[in-house]
């Protein structure tokens, strides 16, 4: 997959990766490698700054946690504004892939 | 940490050097990246490489930030107006001004108000550019109007000062709305500075 063409849809990748709850960065890229089967495989150091540029929207926020057996990470969960916006985000998705989809099978142009 | 790994972090944070919280955020956060990814890659090089450049990361975290800055410049150019405006009112009711009518104080008297005009439409520029414009290009094209304002405002600020101390001479008034006005010019000029800084990196390139 294309890097760029994956970056254009980094923030809704990002936003429904961490639905079902936080996650620090380095779990957050792993979800996104596992889920997508491996096809999508970024520069590990792109996410992050895609993670502090939702949190300065506000669709997330982060806070340092210092278990007391492993490291010290930031983790970040989904504000209410982030949960709504990726309901917004998947119903557009879902219309403009299913008209790209419609397209790709092909078909001739009326005349 | 091992010295491969700080050389590359020390990349981050001069890159960022310019904003200390930023920096010591991308620092901590980068650092705690390489450690969990060092084992699975194998190798801290490996785990290095795959994490990408540090000058196109840097540049990505600024333009992130960039709407945070932007306002904090928005803000500073905002309180200075205020406070050029609050002052001048001040000084004029608390101390007896000359006006337009005096002579040697009639230059200054127009400099101070129409510095402070000129300010008012510089910041109202700005303004409508941050509603208009967005990404990098909104820190480019804002820069110059926040710049005009602070200068017409400090114009204002000496007139304003020069005519109330000529008038009140060592009035305490003078001195204290004085000083205070000073810092907050100080405190948009610094504003300024960041945002080019910013602005610069985000941009990726040098731009006056």
């Amino acid at each position: 997959m294309n890097a760029e063409m994956l970056k254009g849809h980094l923030d809704n990748i990002l936003l429904a990766v961490l639905e079902p709850g936080p996650a620090h960065g380095y779990a957050i890229i792993e979800a996104i490698r596992q889920r997508s089967d491996g096809s999508f495989d970024l520069p590990e150091g792109t996410i992050y700054p895609a993670l502090h540029r939702l949190e300065v929207a506000g669709l997330l926020k982060s806070r340092w946690i210092d278990p007391p057996t492993g490291r010290k990470r930031r983790v970040y969960e989904l504000t209410r504004s982030g949960s709504e916006a990726l309901a917004a985000r998947r119903t557009g998705w879902s219309r403009f892939s299913g008209a790209v989809d419609a397209l790709m099978e092909g078909g001739a142009c009326p005349v | 940490m091992s010295r491969l790994t700080d050389a590359y972090l020390a990349e981050f944070d001069r890159e960022l050097g310019f904003d200390h919280r930023l920096a010591r955020r991308v620092h901590r956060e980068v650092e705690a990246h390489l450690q969990d990814a060092r084992d699975d890659a194998g190798s801290e090089a490996a785990a290095i490489a795959r994490f990408g450049n540090p000058r196109l990361l840097a540049r990505e975290y600024a333009q992130a930030a960039l709407p945070a800055r932007l306002r904090m410049a928005g803000a500073a150019a905002g309180a200075l107006a205020l406070a050029t405006f609050a002052f001048m009112r001040l000084r004029s009711m608390l101390l007896t001004l000359p006006g337009m009518e005096a002579g040697p104080t009639m230059a200054l008297t127009f400099i101070d108000r129409a510095g402070f005009g000129a300010g008012l439409t510089f910041g109202l520029y700005a303004w409508h550019v941050a509603r208009t414009v967005s990404g990098a290009e909104r820190a480019r094209r804002i820069f110059a109007p926040l710049l005009g304002a602070a200068m017409a405002f400090l114009l204002s600020t000496v007139a304003s000062l020069l005519r109330a101390q000529m008038a009140a001479g060592g009035e305490l008034l003078v001195w204290i709305t004085g000083g205070l006005e000073l810092l907050l010019l100080g405190a948009a000029a610094m504003q300024l500075r960041l945002l080019h800084r910013h602005a610069a990196l985000a941009a990726g390139k040098a731009w006056n």
